[in-house]
Order: structure tokens, then C-alpha cells, then sequence
């Protein structure tokens, strides 16, 4: 590849969009995967969706297509002109997060949140005993082209992508940084240099391989076999001629979320990537309407005080408002994007979830959204469970404790499934609760298809 | 050059690595610890604390973090660096070219790059002619040993490629780039042909320093390499002991008892609240509004990540001490009873302290340590101060809070995994697997037991399947019942007096009686075994190969001074100035 031909062509960065973007039909389109990891949980009485009000004691699936948007929870309100492709689930718990004892509860919450496994600390920092559903996915679908996935975050959003027990991916909060890493471009030089510095480690190993044993030499062949591969990935990046997308500036919760969004919606038109993640930083008080009340902190104002303050909950259900309206953005801009007979957003999956049920720290109203995946999901519904459908102690509000609903596991193997895999579990296969009775994490969830 | 089969060339790769010929050391890769020291020691500047994001370089010397981590090594015997356990992967090459990128913009201002005096001063096409020369002089520190021609050439010529296009500076930070992407840097490659051969003296040379310091060798030790100075067992002593009179040594040897004694397992003991918060948060969860129950449990896990911190920290204290200001033998590292309390502040404006562990622990003379940990949200401060333990409660490394609480269960002690630990790290006696199950019949770890811990467990290992292996796990195992699942001391269990009373089954040894962990310490501090078996973990640590046995003749004669004379720094000279050490090839 011509790398400084390529580079001048780059002299056009911020220009028009999938400059060549394959042409797929419907069946050749592949399947893309969005993890958004937001903050803080949902405020359930400002979330719930229950048109018919159906008593909470039995399952029940209702229809979200027909109803109108005072019938959605204010903080789903949002994702109300998107509802044939939601599946609203109502009724899961992330009770292996209650299981376990280590650490801070939004920091073991992020990694069971993704993992489905244990958390595990090392000194302070934390790190996963298993890998997150992204990573899961990316595995199996990526292109070795292409980039294996893509991990975002909007002002300071946690690590949420994993790619096996204490193996942390970083995360890239700049989408000036996001665009240079998937469509070039970059005003640093020595990025484009990155191929020809390959070459020349490529060319050391060349040259050191005769003189090793034929052990040593099969391991390093390994490892440079990789380093190859890399480059490969580089160039296809650099070869894939996509000019990605114009960005706005990005200033502050919003604008950051929407650019990474155009990213994303540019990076899966052109096939840079198929798996993404957004991971949202907390969103300050001035960007959701409450800036005048308090120190502008949601978290510490607001968040853990839910449950014992009507304004607090009121506000926290903005806050959950605000996110819904980020995500139908994303949605938007992957609506925007023609493909076979649709859209991108026709092959996409999004699994909108939390670190926590509720700002109060719960584990026990999880609030997971599905968002696409039509190929595997009957959408446009919401589905509920009962709260204490599973048998382990929670703990609630007020210093109680009842039972659990439905193990938050048996989401993520249902969207690893959609996305292809051949999985039984995702993380934890079974859990012992405090009495030492095991519990089951396997499987899908049958109501979702 | 090595010739090999071609199927001996299809084994290894099916099995991706580590199938080597007989008596083939296979090649090494810098564990992340050996990775991160090299760059230092390689610029001449000081990592921080390896977590801010940006830290100015300045007049501390420092260089940014590097804020991401290397996928760890599979350990295997308990040790990273093992090279069998080091796998590569896509994500593991990606991370290799971002530590390379960045770390390689430091180059410029690193006090270690410049061959000549005043950079800054120079003309630009001076000071280009410098860079090239500084280039090289780089490659050599980083690959350890002089440069081929034709290695030269290639990277003089990337070096003029990039400058044309980029100049200077940049020219510098690629091939720094490439430098630390090469495989003389990351692997520790030996080019020695087929049967026994003495190594070159720059690959000795690296042996020596990433076993004694977990890093390059220094000015020094290339200076010997190159003149000779490591010629034949004495020229390997001498350096080996200068080596090890470096700060370097004492983290190295910190690193190998963390890895030998298992202790990252402190970090996975979900220490349960309601079994011992009264005991060990007491005075956190009364000194503020700690009614809810969340909120009692984040400051549980303040109070855990600085105990456990403080724990390991006495842990590396306890073995540099003995090692390298006092005794400096096994049946100190045994026996001893120094210890180090700590004070531990943490976010909470609450103080913990591990005094709650140990009791009524004497002050000694000495300063104290500090250490500072952060995670963002958090910072610990915490304070350790030397003291002598309680005499009859406690002796030596065995009987440390964190080595008990690595091996423990969130409400009780874990006997199993204690006894276990003990015959396979201190005594290398190797137990199968236990049989499909016998992880489902432990006894529930859960409040309100029915019984001792001892009983709980004595009743369901009588079977005379289980009783095979048991009967040597279960007496190791009881003897440290008198230590909770912090390492707490406690005279009883379940309302009854603890029994911590067994016999010491070892190979070859009288069978011997003991009342606790404190005799059952004086006899395995005795023990010729144990004495064999912790010379042979060093063997296993310090030449990167798992599987040497505790009768290896390659080291009967370390191991028989060993006994004799009880000198760890010895061991280590011997060790690493032993011929399978100066020699490839050698064949157990």
C-alpha cells in the first residue's frame, strides 16, 4: 500500500461521509453489537412501562407499538418514536453483584453489569475474572482487517470492556482521538508512520529467527505472526478510503455522546469495526434542567437519595430522560445510514444497561433495554417478570430483603446468542447464595423471541 | 544453528509454544514487571505511580504512566515468567505497540539517550549526526548487546528515512518505537547452537539481571560482558553479589515470596461483613452515619482494600528485613516474629489499623514505612511501624496476616487450601486433583455453623478416597485454625477451644507431632525437605522452567550447601553462578 499517496488524500479529513461504503443487500449486511453503559441506574417508578397496568405478581408481555408516549415511563419517554424496536425488560435483577462481597458496589457493578462474572480487586483497582459481552462478540465477528471493536467513552465513562480476567481495555473519551484511530487523518505524522515502524520490527524478527533453536523460534514466529496481522489491520483501516463522518465539537455530555454516535454510525457504514461501546461518564446537573439545585453533582445531590426525597427521584428520573434522549440519537444516526432494503440500524443490536438498579446502590430493579436485534428479538414490547422470581435474598430499600428477579446473566447470553454465539452462559455459569445453594445463570430468555 | 526435525518444528507449533527439545531452555519473555523496570532503567527516569494520566516530566525524573496494562503471564508453579506460561494474543501485540508509543516520546529528554553533551546547543545538522549515533547507542542498552552490521545499517536507515520526512526529533521517538517492538528487546532470545554451550557473555549478562533485579543489566555488568569480567563461575559470583547489594535485588526478591507464597489470592477474599465487621470495622462503622446497610458495606471495602494492602506490604517488609538486614536464612524467614502494624487511613476519615489482627504486638526500634494508595475516588495513607508479635501466637512468614488471609473463606478459614499451600509451596509435594464433587461437599462457608470448622471439615474428609490425600492436607490445614479469615488471632471456634494440633508427614522424615502453627513453624524450619523445596522454588523462579524437580541433579550440590549453611543471598549466588545457569543445554 502507498502510505503517503494515502496520507495526502487525507489532507480532506471532516469530509463527506463513507467515501466507499460497501454495497450490501438485506442477507449479506453483517450483524453489529452497541454496549451503552450508563450511570446510576434507573428511578423504576419514573422508568416503568406498564400501559395496562397489569398487577407486578405474574410475568406478562405487553405491546409498545400501539400505545402512546404518556403510556412510557418519563424516563423512556425519549425512545418513545422508536418503540417498534424496543424490548423494554422489567424484572431483572443483578444479584451475582449482591453475591459478591468485594469492592465498591459501582465498581463491582460495571464488571458484573458486562462480565456476568465476579469482580476482582487488585490494591484498589479493579479488574474482570471474565470477559465483557462486547469483547465475547467481537471475538467471533470481527473482520482481521478491520478493527476487533471499538471502546468510547463520554466524559470520563468507567471501563466496561474486558478482554479476560484482569485484562482492562482503555477506553478513548476524545472523539478526535475515536475519528484519527478509524479513519487516519491525524495532524501528529508519526501516526502514519506506525506501518513502516511494523516493518522494521517485522524485518529484526526476520533476521533473528535463523539463529534460534527451532522451539524459540516457533514462539517468536507466533508473536510476529501477530504483529503482521496488526499491520494488516492498520492498513485495511487506512484502505477501507472511508472519510468518516463531519464532527461537531464536543463540549460537554451531549455534544461528546452525539459525536461519538456519528463515529460509530460512520465506522459500521464503512465495516471499520462491528462491535462498539459507549460507556457514559456521570452527566452534570446543568445538562439534564437541574443545574440550579445543588452543587451540580447528580451523583452526590441527587442519586442516593431516591428513595427518601420526591425531588430527588424526580430529578434522577430526568437524568435517566437525558440518556434516553442520547440513545435515541445513536439511534437516529444509525436510521440515517441506508442499507439493503433498511437501515444500519436494521443489523444493529443495542443493549442499553447500568452499573446499578437504582441510584440508591441497589442491584435489585435492574432496568435493562434492548434496542434492534430484530433478526433474533420479537421487539416492540415490553416484558416483565416478578420481582422475586428468583429465590435469593436482595437487598431493598429500608434495609430488607426479598427475592431477586430474573438473574441479569440471562440477558447477555440472550444478546450474545442474537449476535451469533454459541454460548450456554456469559460469565458465570452458577452462583451459590449465601446459604450455599447454587443457582443457575444459563441460557436464554425464551419470552424475548 | 540449531537444526531441528520438522516434526519436532510441527510439535511446537501445535502446541504454539513451549514443547522445546530436551534440556532446551526455551526463550523467555519480559514479564509486564520486567517489561516496566526496562523502561526505566533504559531512560535513566522513574516511573510514578503508574496510574495519572499525564504527569509532567520534570525535575522528579518522572515519566507519564502508563496508564493501561499488559494482559499477565499464566502463571504456572505460582511464578509469572515462567516461559511455557507466556502466551501471545491480538490484544497482547496491540498493548506492546501502545506502551511502545508510548513511552518512546520520553526518549528526547531522557538523560540516558544523548551521546553528546549539549543536544540543545548543537546546529540542526549536528545535532542530527547525534541523534544517529544516540540511536544506536539506545539499541544497544535496549537489546541488551552490541549491534550486528547489518542490524546497524537498518535501523541507520530508518532513522534517515523518518528524519528526512519528519525530522530529528521524530526520527528519535520511531525508531524508539521499533526499538521496543523488537524481539531482542521483549524476548530474551539466546543464539547458542546445538549441546551444552557456555552463553555469550551479553546473554549472560541479561540472565543475571532480569534474575537478581527483574531488569537490564547496568553500565557495570555490560562493562563485564564486554571485558570478560563474567568469565567462568567466579567472574558470575562476583557480579551476582554486587547485583544483589542493589535496591533492585530487594524488590526482586519481594516479587519472588509475593508469587511463591500465591499472596495476589489476598485480593479475592470476599472477607464477609457480618462475620467480622464488628471485629476488624468497628471503629469505621461508628464513627459516622453507617446505619445503612450499603453504605456499612462501602465502608467494609475501604476497610479491606487498606488492610490487605497493609498485609502485603508487611509480607514484603518481613522478607527484605530478614533477607537482606538480617539473618538472611530460612529458619528465620520460619520463625521469626518481626512484624510491621499498620495504621491505615482511608477515605472514610476513619482510621483502621491491623493491630486488631495481631494483638498486643510489641514496638520495636526502627522507622517507619509509608505507603500511599489511590484509586480515584479514594486515597489510603498508610503507616507501618515495626514491632516483635505476640510470642506463642505467632512465628514467622507462615503465620503473617497476608499469607492466612490469602487463603481463606469469606466466613471461616479455609484448612484445605492452607494445608494444601503448605505441602505444595514449602514441602513440593504434588497432590492430584481432588475427584469430581469433592468441591460440592465442603461444608457450606455460612454464619450460625453447626460445629467447629475442624469438625465441619474432619466429617466429610474420613472417606477413605478422601482420607488418601487428606490425611496429609487436614493436620496442615488445622494447624493455623487459631487465624480467621484476616489472619486474626482467636481462641476459639464455635464456642469450643480451638484444636490446632496435627503431625507433619513429610517424605523421607520421621513423622512429628506439634500442638499449633507456632511448633509446626520450628519443624518445618528443620525439615532437610523443606530446606530442598524452597531452593528449588528459587531454581524454578530464577532459570524460567516450572518443572524442575526437587532431586535435580543440576543443583544437588546448591541444595546440599543450602541445608548446610541455611544463606538465602548464597543460594542465589550459587544458583546463578551454577552451570546450568552459565550453560544452554544442560540436561537434568
Amino acid at each position: 500500500m502507498n502510505r503517503r499517496h494515502f496520507l495526502k488524500a487525507l489532507g480532506l479529513t471532516g469530509a463527506s461521509l463513507a467515501l466507499r461504503r460497501p454495497a450490501w443487500s438485506d442477507d449479506e449486511a453483517p450483524k453489529r453489537l452497541i454496549v451503552v453503559s450508563s450511570t446510576h441506574g434507573a428511578v423504576h417508578d419514573g422508568w416503568r412501562t406498564n400501559p395496562a397496568g397489569l398487577p407486578d405478581e405474574v410475568p406478562w408481555s405487553q405491546d409498545l407499538v400501539g400505545v402512546g408516549v404518556e403510556a412510557f415511563g418519563r424516563g423512556l419517554q425519549p425512545l418513545h418514536p422508536h418503540r417498534e424496536r424496543l424490548l423494554v425488560l422489567d424484572g431483572v435483577s443483578m444479584l451475582s453483584a449482591e453475591l459478591d462481597i468485594a469492592g465498591y458496589r459501582h465498581e463491582k457493578g460495571w464488571l458484573h453489569a458486562w462480565t456476568g462474572g465476579f469482580a476482582q480487586f487488585t490494591g484498589s483497582a479493579m479488574s474482570a475474572t471474565a470477559p465483557s459481552l462486547d469483547q465475547l462478540v467481537a471475538r467471533q465477528i470481527n473482520r482481521p482487517d478491520r478493527l476487533p471493536s471499538l471502546e468510547l467513552s463520554v466524559l470520563g465513562g468507567r471501563p466496561v470492556c474486558h478482554g479476560g480476567p484482569g485484562q482492562q481495555l482503555p477506553l478513548e473519551d476524545r472523539p478526535d482521538r475515536a475519528f484519527t484511530r478509524l479513519f487516519g487523518g491525524s495532524s501528529d505524522p508519526l501516526h502514519a508512520a506506525r506501518g513502516s515502524v511494523l516493518d522494521l520490527v517485522r524485518a529484526e524478527h526476520q533476521a533473528l529467527a535463523p539463529h534460534l533453536a527451532a522451539g524459540d523460534r516457533a514462539k517468536l514466529d507466533a508473536h510476529f505472526e501477530l504483529v503482521r496481522q496488526l499491520e494488516l489491520r492498520l492498513a485495511g483501516l487506512a484502505s477501507a478510503g472511508c472519510g468518516g463522518p463531519g464532527l461537531g465539537e464536543a463540549v460537554d455530555h451531549r455534544t461528546t455522546f452525539q459525536a461519538h454516535a456519528e463515529l460509530i454510525s460512520a465506522a459500521f457504514a464503512c465495516d471499520l469495526t462491528r462491535v462498539a461501546t459507549l460507556s457514559l461518564g456521570d452527566v452534570p446537573s446543568a445538562e439534564f434542567g437541574w443545574g440550579g439545585v445543588g452543587s451540580g453533582d447528580a451523583h452526590n445531590d441527587f442519586a442516593h437519595l431516591i428513595h427518601e426525597d420526591a425531588q430527588s427521584a424526580a430529578a434522577m428520573t430526568d437524568y435517566q430522560r437525558f440518556q434516553a434522549e442520547e440513545i435515541a440519537s445513536l439511534i437516529r444516526a444509525l436510521e440515517a445510514v441506508p442499507e439493503g432494503d433498511g437501515t444500519l440500524m436494521d443489523h444493529t443490536l443495542i443493549v442499553w444497561g447500568n452499573e446499578l438498579g437504582d441510584g440508591w446502590h441497589g442491584y435489585h430493579r435492574y432496568a435493562p433495554v434492548l434496542i434492534g436485534g430484530q433478526w433474533a428479538f420479537r421487539t416492540g414490547r415490553v416484558v416483565h417478570w416478578p420481582w422475586d422470581s428468583t429465590p435469593v435474598p436482595i437487598v431493598v430499600p429500608g434495609g430488607r430483603t426479598t427475592g431477586a428477579g430474573i438473574p441479569h446473566q440471562r440477558v447477555l447470553v440472550s444478546a450474545a446468542r442474537a449476535m451469533g454465539l454459541d454460548v450456554e452462559h456469559v460469565g458465570l455459569a452458577t452462583i451459590h447464595d449465601r446459604s450455599g445453594v447454587p443457582l443457575d445463570l444459563r441460557g436464554t430468555l425464551q419470552e424475548l423471541s | 544453528m540449531r537444526t531441528a526435525s520438522r516434526a519436532s518444528l510441527v510439535l511446537s507449533l501445535m502446541w504454539g509454544c513451549g514443547v522445546g527439545e530436551p534440556g532446551e531452555a526455551p526463550i523467555r519473555r519480559l514479564t509486564p514487571t520486567e517489561y516496566n523496570n526496562s523502561v526505566r532503567d533504559l531512560f535513566g527516569i522513574g516511573p510514578n505511580e503508574w496510574t495519572d494520566e499525564e504527569q509532567p516530566y520534570g525535575e522528579e525524573g518522572w515519566i507519564a504512566a502508563w496508564p493501561w496494562v499488559f494482559p499477565p503471564d499464566v502463571r504456572l508453579g505460582g511464578f509469572e515468567g515462567m516461559a511455557e506460561g507466556q502466551v501471545v494474543s491480538p490484544y497482547h501485540v496491540e498493548t506492546v505497540q501502545r506502551a511502545a508509543e508510548h513511552f518512546a516520546k520520553y526518549t528526547v529528554q531522557a538523560p540516558r539517550f544523548w551521546t553528546c553533551e549539549t543536544p540543545g546547543t548543537l546546529t540542526d545538522d549536528d545535532r542530527r549526526a547525534c541523534a544517529r549515533e544516540s540511536v544506536v547507542r539506545l539499541a544497544f542498552r535496549a537489546w541488551r548487546r552490541p549491534l550486528t552490521a547489518d542490524e546497524q545499517t537498518r535501523l541507520t536507515t530508518a532513522f534517515d528515512g523518518w528524519a528526512d520526512q519528519h525530522g530529528t526529533d521524530a526520527a528519535i521517538e520511531l525508531v524508539t518505537q521499533a526499538l521496543l517492538q523488537s524481539p531482542a528487546f521483549l524476548y530474551l532470545p539466546e543464539t547458542t547452537g546445538p549441546g551444552v554451550q557456555e552463553l555469550p557473555p551479553f546473554e549472560l549478562a541479561s540472565r543475571l539481571s532480569y534474575a537478581l533485579w527483574d531488569s537490564m543489566p547496568d553500565a557495570e555488568l555490560f562493562e563485564a560482558a564486554d571485558r570478560g569480567g563474567l568469565n567462568g563461575r567466579s567472574g558470575v559470583r562476583r557480579q551476582a553479589s554486587r547485583l544483589l547489594e542493589d535496591v533492585r535485588a530487594r524488590a526482586m526478591v519481594a516479587h519472588f515470596h509475593r508469587q511463591w507464597l500465591d499472596l495476589d489470592r489476598v485480593h479475592a477474599n470476599r472477607v464477609d461483613p457480618l462475620a467480622y465487621g464488628d471485629r476488624y470495622a468497628q471503629a469505621v462503622f461508628t464513627s459516622a452515619d453507617f446505619d445503612d446497610v450499603q453504605d456499612r458495606e462501602e465502608a467494609w471495602s475501604g476497610v479491606l482494600i487498606g488492610t490487605k494492602a497493609a498485609l502485603l506490604e508487611e509480607v514484603d517488609l518481613f522478607v527484605t528485613g530478614s533477607i537482606f538486614d538480617g539473618e538472611g536464612t530460612l529458619t528465620d524467614l520460619l520463625t521469626s516474629r518481626k512484624g510491621w502494624v499498620a495504621s491505615i487511613n482511608e477515605g472514610y476519615d476513619a482510621a483502621s489499623s491491623t493491630a486488631a489482627i495481631y494483638g498486643a504486638s510489641t514496638p520495636v526500634e526502627g522507622a517507619p514505612r509509608r505507603l500511599d494508595l489511590f484509586d480515584g475516588n479514594l486515597g489510603f495513607a498508610i503507616e507501618l511501624r515495626p514491632v516483635e508479635h505476640p510470642e506463642g501466637q505467632r512465628a514467622g512468614l507462615l503465620t503473617l496476616g497476608g499469607v492466612l488471609a490469602a487463603r481463606a473463606h469469606p466466613v471461616h478459614p479455609a484448612p484445605v487450601q492452607r494445608g494444601v499451600f503448605t505441602l505444595q509451596r514449602l514441602i513440593c509435594q504434588d497432590l492430584g486433583s481432588p475427584p469430581d464433587g469433592a468441591a460440592l461437599a465442603a461444608p457450606p462457608d455460612v454464619l450460625g455453623a453447626e460445629s467447629t470448622n475442624r469438625e465441619r471439615l474432619e466429617s466429610i474428609t474420613t472417606d477413605p478416597v478422601c482420607a488418601a490425600c487428606h490425611r496429609s492436607i487436614n493436620p496442615l490445614g488445622f494447624a493455623f485454625e487459631h487465624y480467621d479469615s484476616l489472619g486474626g488471632w482467636r481462641d476459639t471456634d464455635h464456642g469450643q477451644p480451638v484444636d490446632a494440633s496435627g503431625e507433619l508427614l513429610v517424605p523421607g522424615e520421621p513423622n512429628r507431632p506439634f500442638t499449633d502453627a507456632v511448633e509446626l513453624a520450628g519443624l518445618l524450619a528443620g525439615s532437610e525437605r523443606v530446606r530442598d523445596c524452597y531452593a528449588t522454588q528459587w531454581a524454578r523462579y530464577l532459570t524460567g522452567d516450572p518443572h524442575v524437580a526437587i532431586d535435580d541433579p543440576r543443583f544437588a550440590e546448591v541444595r546440599a550447601r543450602f541445608r548446610r549453611d541455611d544463606d538465602v543471598r548464597e543460594l542465589l549466588i550459587d544458583l546463578v553462578s551454577s552451570d546450568s545457569f552459565r550453560f544452554r543445554g544442560v540436561t537434568p
